[in-house]
């Protein structure tokens, strides 16, 4: 029998619980959105060539999917000097902007991108300087074998090595990127089968005369190289520029490496680096806290908000070394075979390019 | 005594209490950087330097030509609470001067100035005209910068309509009627300020005369022709009859005929040639499997004399002459990339690297300092040396190109340091093009009969002489060109 002393008390508490549950709602969490920012990619530089620089909207990146990344297409874009001299750029493709003629920028000059939208919103790179890049002396290369967390897998590529000397009365700062690059592919026609559903001999032999051997096109391995002179102002050097995966079909013959040896600012240089930090988060506790990137555009008509990329404006020397196979210490083992005429894969073809001088 | 402890905790929560009050905080203003000036107007980019939110009920930019900011230029960009950039952009300064520039900062207290700035403001110039030669009535761009949207554009003393002033760096404006001088100056008046076009517009020129000596009966496609000194040479090839033509006509200038030149050799269509008189291969015949024509010539001194036929055939190819040999290049019957050489001298063919790309010989082509120039489909012409492999995009050629209607059967030619290209199937259109610039400029459109086929161009004296095969006659018309006349 409870005393009636205690009632009281019970009923307090109950009125705590009671208290407790009610306060207990659905919180329901939604992450801020940014909404789509505008990104701008685009590099100048003092080659003559179309000079093309990509506009679009960024989508959020998160569990849900929120769609592709948009290009603003209907954009006026245009690259103005310092001396007020002004370059249109055309759309080629949605949110594609190329300049109209051959065109190349002038070391010395300042260049700012503009950028006006469809919707009229208006946006412009900080001015971007020309400055001369040290040029490359020449280039070597080596194959490397490191360790995965396969045990039975090791990965396998080649880096390509820059030497060049650092002026050093002045600070320096470099950026090497791969352009579009061949490679001589070679495939088994003779290997070739029918498909399964052939209609009198699935699967059987039917070797092609046709064609063993073809010239390949790639976009480059996305890796950023940049660097400062911090470490060798002054110096003679050897750098690695570039890193180019073994796939087992890259390396079976002889693989034209091209690139571009380019100037850049601090700002961009600190831009890239960043870049780099973030995509080679590995989850680790170890990595840097995410960071918010910076470029150099920004809206003129809302100085805050958020625009991503960099218009970068440099001096170019164009670099080009062909990898034989036959000076390669590792490659991928077993290689890729490919039963069939090489003409089939994507960008191949038995014309070799105009200047292609193993 | 006994509350003594209370009265110490309650003055120790009015002293902590009381240091907390609403500040407007430190800041400072920084003039960042000048992101982009041109004639009238500049783009400043600054910031506000702060821990905390700031209480600014006015910031912007002042511009002033002089370093005190007497009597400045003001833009004011409003209220703010945090710090972070800010830009301010004016197109109210004049050309050509020193400005300074800071920013600034009104507080309820305090107006707060950032660092100094300097900067100039462009001088209006004109860079280019493109065209740089056009006709009355139509649109050119003028290039420069530093002009403002009320600028004015005169044609010597004409003034023209301007369409519009685009990015202070454009004027889209319309040719005035022609004057008496076909070269005009050009001048841009901006504000105050005059600037001048270093090079002359100047108004087409060219003058078309239809000669008497036409080839009667003979209507000429997928034919040869060249030239020796002042006599010029035409034949081979189909007639309007359809039927292959076997025959090679010479005209010496000052006579008054065509007159054949017993031309020893098998019939061609599609052969390949050069503008000097080399020439070889093709087809026999009409038709899908027509037999190849495997005999290769060269005309000199008056005589048609057999040389080495290459071990590769070509039909439709390119020929040119380049450090006096013979090359073959392209074509329908073998890898329309193929290069091959002919030495007189060895008697001999020999391998060269392939174009970088397919040709055929409906390609517009012409040779200039042992260079050969190819004008592609997509109107790009192509500078090509044939001993290193180098090919370099020139320039583009001006006139549309409907494709399969209006992308073949033009032609050229080179006198002296210019190019004369155009008169493409269904097109009036023809261009000189300065092959040390590379500058475009219009000649008066061929006012002839535009359903023809061109069977051969040639230079002599500064003039241009070129025949025109008639498609609904069977006469071949021979025209004469006066670049220069107007």
């Amino acid at each position: 029998m409870i005393s009636t002393s205690k009632i009281p008390l019970s009923l307090f508490f109950l009125f705590l619980v009671c208290l407790g549950i009610s306060c207990i709602e659905e919180y329901s969490f939604e992450s801020q959105d940014p909404g789509r920012m505008p990104t701008v990619e685009g590099r100048f530089t003092t080659q003559l060539k179309k000079h093309q620089v990509r506009l679009s909207r960024a989508s959020q990146y998160g569990p849900d999917f929120n769609g592709l990344n948009r290009p603003e297409s209907l954009a006026t874009v245009l690259i103005r000097d310092d001396l007020g001299k002004t370059i249109l750029l055309e759309e080629i493709s949605p949110g594609v902007y190329e300049t109209a003629d051959f065109v190349s920028a002038e070391i010395g000059r300042s260049y700012n991108l503009e950028i006006i939208t469809f919707t009229g919103r208006r946006y412009i790179s900080l001015p971007e300087t020309i400055v001369p890049v040290p040029k490359i002396d020449s280039l070597s290369y080596r194959s490397v074998r490191s360790a995965t967390t396969n045990r039975l897998l090791s990965d396998v590529g080649v880096q390509v090595i820059a030497h060049f000397r650092d002026p050093g009365d002045v600070k320096n700062y470099y950026y090497w990127a791969g352009n579009e690059s061949t490679y001589v592919l070679v495939t088994q026609p003779e290997d070739f089968t029918n498909p399964p559903t052939h209609p009198t001999c699935p699967r059987c032999p039917n070797p092609k005369p046709c064609c063993k051997t073809c010239y390949r096109k790639e976009q480059p391995v996305v890796n950023i190289y940049a660097s400062d002179d911090n470490e060798f102002n002054g110096l003679a050097q050897s750098r690695i520029i570039a890193y180019i995966p073994d796939d087992g079909l890259r390396f079976l013959d002889t693989y034209r490496y091209e690139g571009s040896n380019l100037s850049i600012n601090e700002r961009g240089h600190r831009f890239l680096k960043l870049i780099d930090q973030q995509i080679s988060l590995t989850g680790s506790v170890f990595d840097p806290p995410p960071a918010n990137i910076r470029g150099n555009v920004f809206s003129l008509d809302d100085a805050n908000e958020t625009v991503l990329g960099y218009f970068f404006a440099s001096d170019e020397q164009a670099i080009q070394a062909y990898i034989k196979r036959e000076n390669l210490e590792f490659v991928l083992s077993p290689s890729t075979k490919v039963p069939d005429d090489c003409r089939v894969l994507l960008n191949s073809s038995l014309i070799p390019p105009a200047d292609w001088n193993p | 005594m006994k509350h003594i402890s209370l009265y110490i905790l309650f003055l120790c929560c009015l002293g902590f209490f009381s240091c907390e009050e609403k500040a407007d905080g430190g800041f400072t203003i920084l003039t960042e950087e000048i992101v982009n000036v041109n004639g009238t107007r500049a783009i400043i980019l600054g910031r506000i330097l702060a821990f905390q939110n700031v209480a600014v009920q006015e910031h912007g930019f002042q511009f002033s030509l002089t370093a005190d900011f007497s009597d400045p230029i003001e833009i004011k960009m409003g209220e703010r609470s945090r710090p972070g950039n800010f830009v301010g952009e004016t197109e109210s300064l004049s050309l050509g001067k020193e400005y300074f520039v800071r920013g600034f900062a009104q507080t309820e207290s305090d107006l707060v100035f950032g660092n100094t700035l300097t900067f100039v403001t462009l001088e209006p110039a004109v860079e280019r005209i493109f065209p740089l030669t056009q006709f009355e009535g139509e649109i050119i761009t003028v290039f420069g910068r530093g002009f403002e949207s009320s600028s004015e554009v005169f044609f010597g003393e004409t003034k023209a309509e301007v369409i519009d002033v685009v990015f202070g760096s454009q004027i889209r404006v319309r040719v005035p009627k022609r004057q008496e001088s076909i070269s005009i100056p050009l001048k841009v008046v901006t504000g105050s300020q005059v600037a001048f076009a270093e090079n002359h517009f100047r108004y087409p020129t060219g003058t078309y005369e239809l000669l008497d000596i036409r080839l009667e009966g003979i209507r000429l496609r997928d034919n040869i022709y060249f030239q020796k000194g002042n006599t010029f040479f035409v034949g081979l090839g189909v007639d309007f009859s359809g039927n292959i033509f076997s025959e090679i006509y010479s005209y010496t200038q000052g006579e008054n005929e065509w007159k054949p030149t017993n031309y020893p050799g098998l019939p061609k269509r599609k052969a390949v040639s050069t503008r000097t008189g080399y020439f070889g291969g093709g087809f026999q015949n009409i038709g899908i499997s027509a037999t190849y024509s495997d005999d290769f010539w060269k005309y000199d001194n008056g005589e048609y004399r057999q040389i080495t036929s290459p071990a590769f055939r070509f039909a439709d190819a390119i020929g040119a002459e380049i450090s006096g040999n013979f090359l073959a290049i392209g074509g329908l019957l073998e890898v329309g990339s193929l290069v091959r050489e002919y030495n007189p001298i060895s008697e001999s063919w020999n391998n060269l690297p392939n174009l970088p790309f397919d040709v055929t010989g409906d390609l517009v082509n012409f040779i200039y300092q042992d260079k050969l120039y190819i004008i592609d489909k997509d109107k790009i012409l192509w500078e090509y040396n044939p001993y290193t492999a180098s090919a370099s995009a020139k320039t583009v050629y001006p006139s549309p190109f409907i494709k399969t209607v209006s992308d073949f059967g033009g032609v050229a030619i080179v006198m002296g340091d210019k190019a004369y290209i155009g008169m493409y199937n269904s097109a009036r259109e023809f261009w000189e093009l300065d092959l040390r610039t590379f500058v475009w400029s219009a000649k008066n459109p061929f006012p002839g009969e535009i359903r023809a086929v061109n069977s051969g161009i040639f230079e002599r004296d500064g003039q241009l002489y070129f025949l025109r095969s008639q498609q609904p006659a069977d006469f071949t018309e021979f025209w004469r060109f006066d670049p220069d006349g107007f």
